[in-house]
């Protein structure tokens, strides 16, 4: 099947900005760090909306798009509304750190975008879960979509963490999250790797090379995170190696996924492109 | 409270000489475009070891499933099942054009309107059903291998034709948990049926060199 680029890039964008503020705002609840300043809430926001128009990309016609509110429990329905309300938790978060509001009330709200942000990322690897695509029908695509998203989200949260020139502690513990992130990305993709095995194995059309860059990616994130960690002082080219890596996992991950989507039958021969 | 009717095709292989006159009445009747199509046949090429050769031809088209996958995964509810006739069509003026119920589709049938930019499909030809007709390939079937109707009606063309045929000659389209409706007559003494050999992807049984473009 062809990789149908505005959806993959809709969720790899728009997952790292969601695990750019859930791994910021980790770092705070944890006690590792500041709360996320306006700087990651920014850059954030900007993902997932941008993440949210790339998506747009892939339709004919978007002049229909509020004909969506006619069916609400569809995948894409959720993923929308759940994009439009984390989009507005983000702002909401924005406008309390501007104007200095409660801590508590900051708190809260940045739990809530935590929490909204990374079960999107889960959301949009669910959407494909459908009977006529075997290699998807496996609870392991969404939780890859999961993991690498949070490859993608905690490179660039090491990243911002290393260009702000946060103390040690913090870039150590960004440190530490990336390779979280990378092992995540990794171990949740091998499981959706292990899952669609067959559809892998007799897909020749490059799937298996995204696969390699997918494990390759992740591990850089990782070892880019350890070094991190372990040298907090020289974050910079490794934050913007595990960025980049990031990036690279996620996108080879739901590049793999198009090219393994074989149809469970295909009588009529239409190419979705 | 009634419930839903189950209008579908049912094909009598038995009788279908591969003419695709069918794919032809289909185009015509609902003015679809070169390279596009609601129904299309396939041949199910000559297997067995010789002198004991068979072949078939599959009419495929929208299977009008119980469990639908396509209506689930519309956004905007542009694919969705008419209450009165319990059809599975589309409304073209609430389709955004995502293309998830072309992927959600277990059979791969139903089509890109290229102009419009739009996803089509069999409507079981609902204008001439609507005013008591026959759909347009049922009508020019010259086999006389296609019935339409009701599975619920026993005094409907589908329900007397599945009535006739024995039992083990009665197949449906493998099942992806989507309850396929439309129903296939296929009789061991004219043919086995190549269920199996459909959802492999690299199956070497199935052509469709003569489909009509």
């Amino acid at each position: 099947m062809e990789i149908q680029w505005a959806l993959v890039l809709f969720t790899v964008v728009s997952g790292a900005g969601a695990w750019l503020f859930a791994c910021s705002m980790l770092g705070h609840l944890l006690k590792k760090d500041e709360e996320p300043n306006r700087a990651e809430t920014i850059v954030s926001f900007v993902l997932v909306a941008v993440g949210g128009c790339m998506s747009v990309m892939h339709l004919s016609h978007v002049d229909r798009i509020l004909e969506a509110l006619n069916h609400p429990t569809s995948g894409i329905f959720v993923e929308a509304a759940m994009i439009g309300v984390l989009c507005v938790i983000l702002a909401v978060y924005f406008v309390l750190l501007v104007r200095g509001s409660s801590k508590t009330a900051r708190t809260v709200t940045g739990v809530l975008a935590l929490i909204v942000g990374v079960v999107f990322t889960y959301m949009c690897g669910s959407s494909y879960l459908m009977e006529a695509r075997p290699a998807w029908q496996t609870i392991a695509l969404p939780l890859a979509y999961f993991g690498t998203a949070a490859s993608a989200g905690a490179g660039l949260n090491l990243f911002m963490k290393a260009v702000q020139k946060r103390g040690d502690a913090a870039v150590s513990f960004a440190g530490l999250l990336a390779v979280i992130g990378g092992a995540l990305g990794a171990v949740l993709a091998a499981a959706f790797c292990i899952a669609a095995g067959s559809y892998l194995a007799e897909a020749q059309n490059g799937a298996i090379a995204w696969v390699v860059a997918l494990f390759v990616a992740a591990a850089v994130v990782v070892v880019c995170g350890a070094v991190a960690m372990k040298r907090p002082g020289n974050a910079l080219a490794w934050g913007t190696i595990a960025l980049v890596a990031g990036f690279v996992a996620a996108i080879a991950l739901r590049a793999a996924m198009w090219l393994v989507g074989s149809p469970f039958m295909n009588f009529f021969l239409v190419a979705l492109d | 409270m009634p419930s839903m009717a189950r209008n579908c095709l049912v094909i009598n292989l038995d009788r279908c000489i591969g003419c695709y006159a069918c794919e032809v009445a289909c185009k015509m009747e609902n003015d679809i475009a070169l390279g596009e199509r609601w129904n299309k046949v396939v041949q199910v090429e000559p297997f067995g070891e010789f002198p004991d050769v068979s072949t078939y031809w599959l009419p495929t088209m929208c299977q009008q499933c119980e469990d639908s996958p396509c209506t689930h995964v519309c956004p905007t509810g542009a694919s969705y099942r008419d209450e009165a006739t319990g059809m599975v069509l589309v409304n073209k003026e609430k389709c955004i054009g995502c293309k998830y119920c072309m992927m959600a589709c277990p059979y791969g049938v139903r089509s890109w309107n290229k102009e419009q930019r739009v996803v089509e499909k069999c409507t079981l030809c609902n204008h001439l059903t609507a005013a008591g007709e026959k759909p347009a390939c049922v009508k020019n079937c010259c086999g006389k291998a296609r019935f339409y109707g009701d599975l619920d009606d026993p005094n409907s063309d589908v329900s007397k034709e599945l009535a006739a045929a024995s039992p083990d000659a009665i197949h449906h389209l493998p099942d992806a948990g989507n309850g396929p409706l439309s129903a296939y007559i296929l009789s061991p003494r004219f043919g086995e049926w190549r269920a199996d050999d459909l959802t492999q992807t690299t199956n070497l049984y199935v052509t469709t060199e003569g489909s009509v473009d």
